[in-house]
């Protein structure tokens, strides 16, 4: 295996073995990335072979001021979200009803109750990593983008700010927000169970 | 961004749960992280939103890691190489 400027050189030079070790060494971890934002096999696929297709077009340009991967990573997810913006048909739903309430006072109702056990115990369980994707997959996609490029794919607001064209704080706001939905669609599953059923 | 001065009933639970971020990143000025903390003292409801939420953070970020990637299915490897080659 070669190392970034090694690699670099060889794809710059149009060698064939190169281009082969980009594809086998990066392409799965980057085909997970398109899956997780594209959530359908066909456009994850497509995806990422245009992305490929941009690299070896492009690796000419690439200054070599970020790591390799780094530039693939940002190529895959720049792919992922023009193909939603094209997949987008109808109006985004709110999220407002996954929200927090208050009363008039400013207290929370209901109330929150501390959930019962811990992330790794829940995870131990095959159902509750099914359920966390279901609910991230719930979110209104506007959020959940930003929840998966933030959270999920470690991007900094400035990235994400870059990517989606809005500003550093509107990406602030929808992740805080994309974060309290979520909690809000998992709090039924993992309160104590004498209290679901009651939120 | 928030402004105390303007809060007649003080720091509760709607603006706490509104601005945890900016206050769990350390973004928020001293007087009202001095103000949040007062409240979350004797909030049990917001004490236990805080422990939800970034439990949610963490569940989001392990849940997703675990389908992280196998491996290029091969015939997807040879068709993007032969789209390379044209």
């Amino acid at each position: 295996m070669r190392g970034d400027d090694q690699l670099l050189a060889g794809l710059r030079a149009g060698d064939d073995t190169a281009f082969e070790e980009l594809v086998r060494s990066h392409g799965g971890r980057m085909l997970a990335v398109a899956r997780r934002l594209l959530r359908h096999e066909e456009d994850a696929r497509d995806a990422l072979q245009e992305a490929f297709a941009s690299v070896f077009r492009s690796v000419g340009d690439f200054e070599g001021s970020s790591q390799l991967s780094t530039w693939l990573h940002r190529i895959v997810v720049n792919g992922c979200l023009m193909r939603l913006r094209r997949r987008k048909v109808r109006e985004e739903e709110s999220i407002e009803d996954l929200l927090p309430r208050f009363r008039e006072d400013g207290h929370q109702v209901p109330a929150s109750i501390v959930w019962d056990g811990s992330p790794t115990e829940w995870l131990e369980r095959e159902e509750i990593c099914g359920l966390v994707r279901q609910c991230i997959d719930q979110l209104p996609e506007g959020y959940r983008n930003v929840l998966l490029l933030r959270d999920i794919e470690e991007m900094d607001t400035r990235a994400v700010s870059d990517l989606l064209g809005i500003s550093e704080n509107a990406v602030k706001v929808r992740l805080h927000r994309a974060r309290q939905a979520l909690r809000t669609l998992l709090d039924p599953h993992l309160r104590p169970q004498a209290h679901r059923g009651a939120a | 961004m928030i402004d105390l001065s303007k809060l007649d009933r003080g720091v509760m639970c709607r603006e706490v749960l509104t601005f945890l971020s900016a206050y769990l990143d350390g973004e928020l000025p001293p007087d009202v992280v001095a103000a949040f903390d007062e409240h979350i003292a004797h909030c049990e409801s917001c004490v236990a939103y805080i422990q939800s939420y970034k439990q949610t953070v963490e569940l989001g970020k392990r849940a997703l890691a675990e389908e992280e990637e196998a491996a290029l299915p091969e015939d997807l490897l040879r068709a993007v190489l032969a789209a390379r080659r044209g």
